[in-house]
């Protein structure tokens, strides 16, 4: 129950929408067709510095007094089963289905005794102050009140529970139309549309920039950067700020997280690999000595925001997916230290031996000059080329 | 004019795996293993590149450049620039936006193409000797 200035106390509930897309698409096509998706997953349900942004929304509403929140999931993606939030009423309906679903449980919360209904579909991060939109809401006398920044419509919406024919029209126009014009509420807070990956990524920059009121989940450990519990940083690991590191994560060896970075919970940075401006999602492996910039990983996938283009990597010691069972990976661990060891052994045996063995010439003198040296063809023994000589090679040319 | 040493242009298959990297490296093995070779390999189908690839083309630099020759890119798809700025082997390699600016290039610096330089730059750039 929430109390408001003009009633003594209100029913207020939510249905939030999740998996069609919004604005710019087809309303009936489901997000994984639109660019509102990686990988085939919401951006809604990927999570920003350790929380999905289903979760913060749900949370939000809760912290306004929201007396139910009502989840409606037209997605189908591994990580959209792991993100349940907490003490909501989850519903899985098909693509087709989802705004029949929403009309029918509106009717259920109207006829439960909701006096109003916040719909939201997501979509959009956007920090409304839920007090006064409500209060907005009942001082215009609104049948239907949506929300507007300065960029245009939200698809965020106050129905009054007893306008069931009003609700019926917008939900079946997919909040696209409204029956009887109002006046909208112009929120001033933060909104991200969340439209593409680069809004994400925007997301995750302003959060750590702290312009919204998105917390990382974990521990400042210094200024600027966020470590979550029990994740693992190597020693010689550089982690520049504002980074923020999620639990579980392993950050190996001569690493360097910086310019707004977020790694996700379970992902791992190999030896050497530097992480500028991107995110891992969680269940991430990225290789050993790579350069990773303003893109994101995940799902064997890099989404590369400078070149706009979505890459999907067969190679697995480039980027990878870390099994998300505990046990599968210490197996995975445990059989890699198993190969790396006789592999070490080996190389130590019968590999190229690095120093080579200098053995006075017997032939020689003892001044170390041979005269004969001089008649014999000079055999020019070149460095192996390395990617560093080879550089070297580039910065000095060849000259 | 008189043409200088040949340019080879070479595009490479939409997907670089090891299989494909070995027998790509095979087709060009002669080209790598000549006298000062000039080499350029056209990206623009790649559409999937690994580490072996990458490391294929970190051997043919590696030959050329043994042999006083040189290697270029040319025109490389997203996906190949992606995993090229990912291994930063980016940086190791003259990339150039198609064959024929790469082809070109090889030629501003040679000491025959020094010879044509003339009081009109653009006249003489059109005249630079290229051979494919």
């Amino acid at each position: 129950m929430r109390y408001c200035a003009a009633v003594a106390a209100m029913d207020v509930r939510a249905i939030v929408l999740l998996g069609l897309a919004g604005e710019g698409n087809d309303r009936a096509t489901p997000v994984v067709d639109s660019s509102e998706n990686f990988a085939g997953t919401p951006l809604a349900v990927l999570p920003v510095l350790g929380q999905p942004v289903l979760h913060r929304v749900v949370d939000r509403l809760k912290c306004a007094g929201v007396d139910s929140v009502s989840v409606l999931s037209a997605a189908r993606a591994p990580l959209v089963d792991d993100c349940y939030p907490p003490g909501v009423k989850w519903q899985n309906v098909a693509d087709t289905q989802l705004w029949r679903a929403s009309e029918e449980e509106f009717d259920h919360l109207a006829h439960d005794g909701a006096e109003l209904v916040l719909v939201v579909r997501l979509g959009a991060y956007a920090e409304v102050e839920i007090d006064p939109l409500l209060q907005f809401h009942l001082d215009q006398r609104n049948h239907i009140t949506q929300v507007v920044d300065a960029d245009g419509p939200l698809d965020f919406f106050v129905l009054s529970g007893s306008r069931r024919n009003d609700a019926a029209f917008l939900l079946r126009n997919k909040l696209g139309k409204v029956r009887v014009q109002s006046r909208s509420f112009v929120t001033s807070g933060y909104v991200n549309r969340l439209q593409t990956l680069a809004d994400l990524r925007r997301l995750t920059l302003d959060s750590l920039l702290q312009k919204t009121s998105i917390q990382p989940q974990g521990e400042q450990f210094r200024p600027g950067v966020w470590v979550g519990q029990a994740a693992k940083i190597e020693g010689d690991v550089r982690l520049v700020a504002p980074c923020y590191i999620g639990p579980f994560t392993r950050v190996r060896s001569g690493s360097l997280i910086t310019r707004g970075s977020s790694l996700e919970h379970h992902s791992v940075v190999d030896c050497g690999t530097v992480v500028e401006a991107s995110t891992l999602l969680p269940f991430s492996y990225l290789g050993a000595g790579l350069d990773l910039v303003h893109s994101i990983v995940g799902s064997n996938r890099i989404a590369s925001l400078k070149h706009a283009a979505e890459l999907e990597m067969e190679d697995k010691t480039l980027v990878s997916v870390v099994p998300a069972s505990s046990f599968w990976r210490t197996v995975r661990d445990a059989s890699r230290l198993v190969s790396f060891v006789p592999h070490q052994m080996f190389a130590k045996l019968f590999g190229e031996r690095k120093i080579k063995e200098t053995r006075p010439c017997p032939e020689s003198g003892e001044s170390g000059f041979d005269p004969r040296a001089v008649a014999r063809p000079v055999t020019q023994e070149r460095q192996p080329l390395t990617p560093s000589v080879v550089t070297r090679m580039r910065e000095y040319g060849n000259q | 004019m008189e043409t200088s040493r040949p340019v080879v242009v070479k595009r490479m298959p939409d997907k670089v795996n090891r299989q494909e990297a070995q027998k790509f490296f095979a087709d060009v093995q002669p080209f790598v293993t000549s006298d000062r070779p000039q080499l350029v390999f056209d990206l623009s189908q790649v559409k999937q590149l690994d580490a072996a690839g990458v490391e294929m083309l970190l051997r043919c630099v590696a030959e050329v450049m043994k042999r006083d020759g040189d290697l270029k890119l040319a025109s490389p798809s997203r996906q190949a620039s992606m995993v090229l700025e990912l291994t930063r082997t980016d940086r190791l390699f003259e990339i150039y936006a198609n064959s024929t600016e790469a082809a070109r290039s090889f030629s501003g610096f040679l000491p025959n193409a020094m010879q044509s330089i003339s009081p009109y730059p653009k006249r003489a750039a059109e005249e630079l000797p290229m051979a494919a």
